[in-house]
């Protein structure tokens, strides 16, 4: 049984969402009812694509990634899935990998595609064959699947941030604003605070606590994402951990 | 096909799928990095400059000391800089232990030992500066998944040799543990917090007796038990095993629920075989561990160096004993003379066999050509017995006896033509008669007449191999390694694989294993040329071509 997750055209792109609804997987290790299911759709949603990447890092076709990566979701959203899963995974990110290699080995065939997954498709094919170009983009990089998984991993987590604090700028009518600073996300680099300012008419030390205030908005936001992929998301020194081992990733 | 440039900040290869077009690394750190300017608040709340430094965050915290990230202002570097936490000063006891542990560990100068630059007092604060490591610690690293038998005895080995080293000064570690070492990029294992370190005949008085310091789930029964008059190198021997067995299990020997109930473990308990644990650990390794972990010190090695040693017999895979350290040393006796006897044949082989010619290439002097026709001569000769991997100069205190006498030509690489992404090519410079020995080397796949080229830099005095960062950009920033070295270094068009990669002397003759693997975006005919300098700093070897066709192999 298939559970109503999400749209397709948004399962596919949880970065752009408008909602960014917090579901913490600390909570569907406590629920693993119903609730725990949609919950766990949810953060599906958010990280598919490093699942997509490890599968054709792995050596499967195109075509296999699409089946397997769609029959995976069908599975974990299983009801009965949550039931088997152990809460000393601890990590999301462990748990979802742990979770697929099992199904690659052990479950998928091939065949029994159609019946899982391939006859109702968890993500759009349009955000599969982007999902092949961001894989392909990044080809050069990494090297082993569970490298490429890690990497991809991290660079999802970082674009969901973004995309987080790109909306909260254009909700409040600062996109021009956002545009503008949003190199500095990076460190100052070659700041030309100066040119900014000018650019948007407003004072150079306004650019300053901006770009100040916008940097620790988005690490907030990053500490959320973060935070929502572990099991004690309350720990912020856990938080911290994933974070640096996240940049070694990188 | 993948297109990747490299971020103008960091160096770090951008791919096209950077959110919003920004470097992920320098998102994530400058995220990182303005979190911990935060958490730095509280403590300090006016430094952000501090003597010569610049702090710009904060790396970790310990019982008594935090350690910053920081910019050495004057000499223009950053380093790391641990310091006594305000507050915390009022005892003299803990100020005479904090420059005691600066002034042990700066005497400790070893590649995998972290160093230790200057200790010093800025307006009442007690500091300390190092080396900067960037990257996880072992703890971080194992945390994910425990490592493959290999790997782990890789990195134990070289962690054992840096006891060795501290150990031949007098020096104890008392608390070593994976997260005590800290991988760098180049994927070295460097042992940092010498916290609890004292001088082996040192002041007693410093530490009380029957306290309890250290870790409990590394420490061994002696620390446990607070009987600091008995700590010995032995004791870094068994930590050396703890480190070993959460490698290869992911787990430390010994985990109570509390601390205490991990002393006692510590004191009573034989810990789980690493194979129950784990299954997928080697027998060998096995057996290597447990004895790191005898609660009698007397039938663990009788040193880090023989740890050492067995750890690298294990990596070259050669069989052997797993009994006492005397058998041990026997055993090594016979594999030197083994080791011999086969010099001996090759050199007899060689004896018997013509040696190739040098050709100059027309109009260019000092140019040599491989002649195609004799190209599966000009291939290094067949392997010699398996020796570590190992720096030259290392190599060079052992350099056999009985050098075979190998063809005159400069350079020679094997294979020399051929396609694919990946390959282990093995060159070998040869020591024309009245040269002085080689000290560096470059050897460079290009495009004819393309301005990209992958130059790798070679550096067997030091076992260091080095890529230049921005191979279009001309001479400039070059990321190296040591070889032996669990890692790779790379830049935007090839990476070369540490691990692997190995420089061994055959008489005054150098031979390089070194595993490339070349970056899409870097397709096409590459021709394959090599210079070396000699210790008078003249280029005396130039040229032999080959061709390497970067993309998917082909058959033949």
């Amino acid at each position: 049984m298939l559970y109503n997750i999400a749209m397709p055209s948004q399962l596919g792109s949880g970065a752009g969402r408008s909602d960014f609804a917090s579901t913490q997987w600390s909570m569907v290790l406590a629920a693993k009812g119903d609730c725990a299911s949609v919950a766990m759709g949810d953060l599906c949603a958010a990280y598919w694509r490093p699942l997509y990447a490890y599968v054709r890092r792995s050596g499967r076709s195109v075509e296999d990634a699409q089946d397997l990566t769609q029959s995976f979701f069908s599975r974990v959203l299983e009801k009965d899935y949550l039931q088997h899963v152990d809460p000393s995974l601890g990590k999301f990110r462990a748990f979802l990998l742990a979770s697929l290699k099992n199904f690659m080995t052990n479950e998928w065939r091939r065949e029994n595609a159609a019946k899982r997954g391939g006859s109702a498709r968890m993500v759009s094919m349009e955000d599969m064959t982007r999902a092949e170009d961001h894989y392909s983009a990044g080809l050069g990089i990494a090297q082993s699947p569970d490298r490429v998984y890690e990497r991809n991993w991290a660079l999802a987590l970082l674009e969901r941030t973004t995309a987080r604090l790109a909306s909260e700028f254009a909700a409040a009518g600062k996109q021009r604003v956002f545009d503008a600073l949003k190199p500095y996300l990076t460190g100052d680099g070659e700041a030309r605070y100066s040119q900014v300012a000018a650019e948007l008419g407003i004072s150079e030390v306004t650019v300053r606590v901006s770009v100040h205030r916008m940097r620790g908005r988005f690490r907030d936001l990053l500490q959320q994402e973060v935070a929502d992929t572990l099991a004690d998301g309350g720990d912020s020194q856990a938080v911290e951990e994933e974070l640096r081992y996240l940049l070694t990733a990188l | 096909m993948a297109v990747s440039t490299e971020c103008e900040k960091c160096g770090h290869a951008l791919a096209g799928d950077a959110p919003l077009g920004l470097c992920p690394n320098c998102l994530l750190r400058t995220a990182i990095e303005a979190g911990a300017s935060q958490a730095l608040a509280p403590f300090l709340p006016k430094l952000r400059y501090f003597g010569d430094y610049e702090l710009l965050g904060e790396i970790a915290r310990g019982g008594m000391g935090v350690v910053y990230r920081a910019k050495q202002v004057s000499l223009d570097r950053i380093v790391a800089v641990k310091m006594m936490r305000p507050g915390l000063l009022a005892s003299e006891a803990e100020i005479r232990r904090f420059y005691a542990e600066a002034k042990t560990a700066a005497r400790l100068q070893h590649p995998n030992i972290v160093a230790i630059h200057e200790v010093g007092e800025f307006e009442g604060l007690h500091y300390f500066s190092m080396d900067f490591v960037e990257g996880p610690s072992l703890d971080a690293l194992v945390r994910e998944r425990p490592l493959s038998s290999m790997e782990a005895a890789r990195y134990v080995q070289i962690l054992a040799e840096a006891v060795q080293h501290a150990h031949a000064q007098g020096i104890l570690h008392r608390d070593l543990k994976p997260s005590n070492v800290l991988v760098d990029a180049a994927g070295r294992p460097r042992i940092t917090d010498f916290g609890l370190a004292r001088p082996l005949e040192g002041d007693a008085a410093s530490t009380a007796s029957g306290t309890v310091m250290g870790t409990p789930a590394y420490m061994p029964p002696e620390q446990a038990a607070g009987q600091h008059d008995k700590l010995s190198p032995a004791s870094d021997i068994y930590s050396l095993g703890a480190i070993l067995y959460e490698l290869l299990t992911g787990r430390p020997p010994f985990r109570g629920r509390n601390q205490m109930e991990t002393v006692r473990m510590a004191l009573e308990e034989k810990p789980a075989p690493p194979r129950e644990v784990n299954p997928e650990v080697n027998r060998e390794m096995e057996a290597i561990c447990l004895r790191c972990l005898e609660k009698n010190p007397a039938r663990r090695y009788a040193s880090a160096g023989d740890l050492a040693g067995e750890l690298e017999r294990v990596l070259r895979g050669e069989p052997g004993p797993r009994a006492a350290s005397g058998r041990v040393r026997r055993w090594r006796l016979i594999a030197a003379a083994g080791v011999l006897v086969a010099l001996a044949v090759l050199a007899m082989w060689f004896a018997g066999r013509p040696h190739e010619s040098r050709i100059a290439e027309p109009g260019v002097p000092g140019v040599l050509k491989q002649s195609p026709a004799i190209s599966p001569q000009l291939s290094p000769p067949p392997a010699p017995p398996p020796q570590p991997h190992t720096t030259a100069k290392a190599a060079a205190k052992k350099k056999a006896p009985a050098a075979p006498p190998i063809a005159s030509i400069g350079f020679s690489i094997s294979p020399d033509r051929g396609a694919g992404y990946s390959q282990t090519f093995t060159l070998r410079f040869t020591d024309p008669k009245g040269a002085a020995d080689i000290q560096t080397a470059e050897v460079a796949f290009s495009d004819p007449g393309a301005n990209r080229n992958c130059a790798v830099f070679l550096d067997p005095d030091n076992g260091r191999v080095e890529l230049q960062f921005n191979p279009s950009g001309g001479p400039g920033l070059r990321v190296s390694g040591n070889v032996g070295t669990l890692g790779r270094i790379e830049n935007s068009i090839c990476a070369v694989d540490l691990t692997e990669a190995a420089f061994k002397l055959h008489g005054d003759d150098l031979e390089v294993k070194l595993p490339v693997t070349f970056k899409q975006g870097f397709e096409g005919v590459k021709e394959v040329r090599s210079s070396a300098w000699d210790r008078k700093g003249a280029s005396r070897v130039e040229g032999h071509r080959c061709e390497w066709v970067v993309g998917p192999p082909t058959r033949p």
